[in-house]
């Protein structure tokens, strides 16, 4: 009862604890998605807008010398000195009026067209962003015209890089494989966006709703639903270009993480569970046996006080005490069915002689003796008891009748008739015997004992070894 | 304007010339330095480290300025695949994320292995890699161990 108690309690405490830790676990995790977005867009925003001033800085540097010097091939003087951004990646043309590339660092291009930004929407002088396909790859372009003083233009320089490039920063270590990073026009239309590790353009975000959705889509991420992933998203425009970036990490991905650590933890506290139960099993056996242990040494404490009350020490046969007890019984209990029973007196003649001479110790062993050959004299439903000194009383019990009681009786005075051996020399010990039966000599206890003393008193006057009826007078 | 046009077109026909003459050759590159060079051998990870733009100093405290070729040239995807173990889109790949992040920038590229030897022998500092038909005297071959 206490153990089942004390299991349901721990039991509540460890899967109260693992539901707690759990718990907190996911809003570390979903707080640590947040900060990580938050500092993956940081990064990333400060990169796109290195990378596009590098692009506008180099296309003001192609303007300004094409517009300053009459040299014939700008880009190769300017190339030389390792002024332009590494034609490994980037393609730097001069375009005239009609669209026609005239200078160009990707000697594959000469004279091919290009098509030129429409000015109407964009000013003098602008930086206009565009794509086109080249090698099988998506490229962005990036314009500026060359003469931005001088009505209908001249011309335009521009710059075209692998749209990959504005996403090569994605690490599947930190954005997962559904992560985002994303560079959208003022439109809403993707320019460029990788997702684990794969590359899309062309799709339509709608950046302006989720951007007055929330307050603060600037430094606090929101959850958006886009194209069947849920995300942690941050949205930012960027200063100076047409551009905004978006940076998005998976929730589902972010939180696997923590489902682990949730199994981990019920596991865990499945386990414990169970070592737990099997540990208050095994307590709840042993204390329960250790209960019954201690019951059975109270037991036998009970039984030995029983027998230390109850029984004679020399003889180990019951005192007087508990003669008396069941004597009272007897009594009852023949009252009540009409039967009856006999006391037998006994009294070992010759005893004080042999005790006085030979001494304690000899007349202790005398009496363990005689008691062991009157036990063995009886049957098995009678009881031997010893009044104390040399007297013993025998309660037989079923019989009425001096005729049944008599072989009792010889049989009593035979079994003394062998020899003690005592001091290493044999005495002969007689008995004198004085019966009562119930319920002719006595209806209660006191009487029948003291009419069984009297029967063995006239015994003895007889001569000794003797049995005497007290309802028979004395001869 | 006119040398201009005719040294890519020369080093062009000697391409040509050159992977229809002897084709094993072609498809072998030597890493040279000048025979001033201060270094005459590179452990090939050195030398993968010093094109990626993972190092420019070798043992000794030795400054190495990597020469590159431009793209699309035979000696540059042989060079790359021997020599790195990437193709050169790979290569292509790893500078667009240096550049992009800030941490590095790719060698000099010059337009052919003419180009490179020109660039060695004023250069005591520049390692590059040529065809084995440009080696000259001014120029020492460079054990990669």
């Amino acid at each position: 009862m206490l153990f089942s108690l004390v299991a349901l309690m721990m039991l509540l405490v460890i899967w109260g604890s693992a539901y707690f830790l759990v718990n907190k676990e996911r809003m570390a995790i979903e707080r640590q998605t947040e900060l990580s977005v938050g500092e993956i867009t940081d990064t990333y925003e400060a990169r796109v807008v290195r990378a596009l001033r590098e692009i506008d800085t180099a296309l003001k540097l192609v303007r300004f010398t094409v517009n300053s010097t009459d040299h014939a091939s700008v880009l190769n003087v300017l190339n030389e000195q390792r002024l332009l951004p590494p034609a490994l990646l980037f393609t730097i043309s001069i375009v005239d009026e009609q669209g026609m590339v005239i200078d160009t660092t990707d000697s594959g291009l000469l004279g091919q067209y290009l098509t030129p930004p429409s000015q109407s929407t964009l000013g003098d002088d602008y930086l206009a962003v565009g794509e086109i396909e080249a090698y099988q790859e998506k490229q962005l372009t990036f314009t500026r015209p060359l003469m931005p003083d001088q009505e209908g233009g001249s011309g335009w320089v521009v710059i075209a890089i692998d749209a990959n490039y504005f996403v090569s920063s994605y690490e599947v270590r930190s954005l997962g494989q559904q992560g985002m990073l994303a560079l959208v026009d003022s439109e809403g239309i993707v320019r460029v966006r990788r997702s684990g590790d794969t590359i899309h353009s062309g799709e339509l975000m709608d950046i302006a709703v989720w951007k007055s959705s929330t307050p603060d889509a600037v430094t606090a991420p929101f959850l958006t639903h886009w194209q069947g992933v849920e995300s942690y998203t941050l949205v930012r425009k960027l200063y100076d270009f047409p551009l905004s970036i978006v940076v998005g990490l998976s929730a589902q991905e972010q939180l696997d993480a923590a489902q682990q650590l949730a199994r981990n933890y019920w596991q865990r506290a499945g386990w414990t569970s169970g070592l737990l139960l099997i540990i208050l099993a095994i307590l709840g056996r042993l204390s329960w046996q250790l209960q019954r242990a201690r019951q059975r040494v109270m037991d036998e404490r009970v039984i030995h006080a029983q027998q230390l009350a109850f029984h004679d020490t020399l003889t180990d046969l019951p005192n007087r005490a508990f003669l008396s007890h069941l004597v009272s019984q007897e009594v009852v209990l023949c009252g009540r069915h009409g039967e009856s029973f006999a006391l037998l007196f006994l009294d070992l003649d010759r005893f004080k002689l042999i005790n006085d001479s030979l001494g304690h110790a000899v007349g202790d062993y005398l009496l363990q003796e005689a008691a062991k050959r009157l036990t063995g004299a009886i049957r098995e439903s009678d009881v031997v008891a010893r009044l104390g000194g040399d007297e013993f009383i025998i309660l037989l019990r079923k019989v009425s009748r001096t005729d049944q009681i008599e072989p009792i009786a010889d049989e009593l005075l035979s079994s003394m008739r062998q020899p003690f051996v005592l001091a290493g020399q044999d005495y002969n010990i007689s008995v004198s015997i004085g019966v009562a039966l119930f319920p002719g000599d006595g209806l209660d206890e006191q009487s029948l004992m003291k009419n069984a003393d009297m029967a063995m008193y006239q015994a003895k006057q007889a001569g000794k070894n003797k049995v005497h009826f007290y309802s028979i007078a004395p001869n | 304007m006119c040398k201009r046009l005719t040294a890519p077109l020369v080093s062009l026909l000697l391409g040509a010339a050159l992977i229809m003459v002897n084709h094993p050759a072609a498809a072998e590159v030597l890493v040279v330095v000048s025979a001033e060079a201060p270094f005459t051998r590179l452990t090939s990870s050195d030398l993968r480290d010093i094109y990626l733009g993972r190092r420019t100093l070798i043992a000794n405290g030795v400054q190495v300025v990597p020469l590159d070729q431009t793209e699309g040239t035979a000696a540059r995807s042989e060079f790359y695949i021997h020599y790195t173990g990437q193709t050169p889109a790979q290569i292509k790949a790893h500078w667009a994320r240096q550049i992009f992040t800030g941490r590095g920038q790719p060698p000099q590229a010059l337009t052919n292995s003419r180009a490179v030897v020109e660039r060695l022998v004023r250069d005591a500092k520049a390692l590059g890699y040529i065809d084995p038909s440009f080696l000259d005297e001014r120029l020492r071959v460079v054990t990669i161990e």
